[in-house]
């Protein structure tokens, strides 16, 4: 119980952390603490439990940060669970290698993804920028970001995990 | 494993589907929000507001600590202009309390007919023993033995040495000297001796003697000097009566009088060097019996 209420508190910090990053830095490169957790408990329990925590993470993202629109991030992040989840089943859990760079994909994917779902569904390019300068300008900074922040988060929840014995090692 | 199963996958694609709905029916520009939304929105904003004001004093934090050096310079720029501020509101007082005294005085000299050389203390004797102050007016300025030295405020002393850029002062206080005074308020003036007394308790306080005991004075009754000496001109002030009494022979009264002059506090004076009218003179001597040129 303890381990989940200590994950409860990463990703109530990672939100906080989203909430005030672009406050208090003066660029653009945000990382995402929220996106980062889906992607590595995605990849270490399989995606189910990754597509519903990427759900509920995406969902009170949506809440806090978008509402009244809503489902954009819950999408988004259901579909970086599952996708985590599925690369899993190929990959030893014990390396952080594999969900660092894992992360550094998936963070690439997402931010794709949601700038063309507002793209489809708003008719407007949200960030006044051409995809390909999106990608080099915003999503690749971001993604070297949640990269980083990837190893010390993958190999705390990995430690969280290993503490409880729940996790779920598929050791091809 | 579970979207291997075509069922699930279907799951999958439901769910997917439903939420490119909720996005599609979220997104669009409505007037108004569904009353579910509406709820979402009541329990969800205390949320939103904490997470904003967190962030804004997350924000105030770190630009604080960004601003930290900034700060400590401005901290230390402005505690150096209070100070500065501080030390020029101090000069101003002064200048403000100078002025007051030069204006009090100007108009004092305006309303004389003799001649006043103002005159600057420069020390005073503090061990109360001499009672006497220095100026900074010597015989260069004019300034002779036994001229009398009084303020705006009313008698100050005589002048007892002279050098050639400073003056010694006899202070009223001192029972060396002896000034010849009257009761102003009084129909019929009583006449008197002002002199300093020797007791410790009533030090910065004068005594008015030899006053018949039938003398109409009384506790209130303002002392000025008299017309009848050659150091002292008449009706400057001296003081105010605070006691009345008889001697223990019953022969003679004497009073206690408050000196209307802050001894302690003096910074100007004048120096009355115009020669007073000659009147009929009394005797005045010191009370070491030597001659001492007294008004009377």
């Amino acid at each position: 119980m303890f381990v989940y209420f200590l994950l409860g508190l990463i990703f109530f910090c990672g939100f906080v952390v989203e909430a005030v990053f672009f406050m208090v830095v003066p660029w653009n490169y945000i990382p995402s603490i929220t996106l980062i957790l889906v992607i590595c408990l995605g990849f270490m329990f399989g995606e189910v439990r990754g597509a519903l925590i990427g759900l509920a993470v995406g969902f009170v993202a949506d809440v806090l940060f978008v509402s009244p629109e809503l489902g954009y991030f819950s999408l988004s992040k259901m579909l970086m669970g599952i996708g985590a989840g599925l690369s899993g089943k190929e990959i030893y859990h014990e390396k952080t290698i594999a969900p660092v760079m894992l992360v550094f994909a998936g963070t690439l994917i997402h931010e794709i993804f949601v700038y063309l779902l507002l793209f489809l569904f708003t008719g407007e390019n949200i960030l006044n920028l051409p995809l390909e300068f999106a990608i080099t300008g915003l999503f690749l900074p971001r993604a070297f970001i949640n990269a980083l922040l990837a190893i010390p988060l993958y190999s705390l929840v990995w430690w969280l995990m290993q503490k409880r014995g729940k996790s779920r090692l598929r050791v091809l | 494993m579970f979207f291997s199963k075509k069922k699930n996958k279907w799951i999958l694609a439901a769910v997917v589907i439903i939420l490119l709905l909720v996005i599609a029916y979220t997104g669009e520009k409505r007037e108004r929000l569904t009353f579910p939304e509406e709820i979402v929105m009541y329990l969800v904003a205390p949320a939103q507001d904490l997470f904003t004001s967190l962030g804004q004093n997350i924000q105030t934090f770190f630009a604080s600590i960004s601003q930290y050096r900034e700060i400590k310079e401005e901290n230390e720029r402005l505690r150096q202009k209070v100070s500065r501020v501080q030390e020029e509101m101090v000069d101003m007082e002064e200048i403000r309390q100078e002025n007051r005294r030069f204006r009090d005085m100007l108009d004092f000299k305006e309303k004389q007919e003799m001649e006043l050389l103002a005159a600057g203390v420069v020390a005073r004797d503090p061990t109360r023993w001499f009672d006497t102050l220095t100026l900074n007016r010597g015989y260069r300025h004019g300034v002779e033995v036994e001229m009398a030295v009084i303020t705006h405020r009313g008698v100050v002393g005589m002048v007892s040495s002279v050098s050639a850029n400073s003056s010694q002062v006899l202070l009223v206080t001192n029972p060396r000297l002896r000034i010849s005074a009257m009761s102003q308020d009084s129909r019929d003036p009583v006449l008197g001796f002002v002199e300093g007394r020797t007791d410790q308790r009533e030090h910065l306080r004068v005594k008015m003697d030899h006053m018949p005991p039938e003398a109409e004075i009384k506790p209130g009754d303002v002392i000025v000097t008299s017309n009848i000496g050659t150091i002292f001109p008449g009706g400057i002030y001296v003081g105010e009566v605070r006691e009345v009494d008889v001697d223990m022979f019953g022969l003679v009264k004497y009073a206690t009088i408050e000196p209307s002059v802050n001894f302690n506090r003096l910074e100007e004076v004048f120096i009355v060097t115009s020669p007073v009218q000659e009147e009929p003179r009394q005797e005045e001597h010191s009370a070491d019996g030597e001659d001492v040129p007294e008004e009377s």
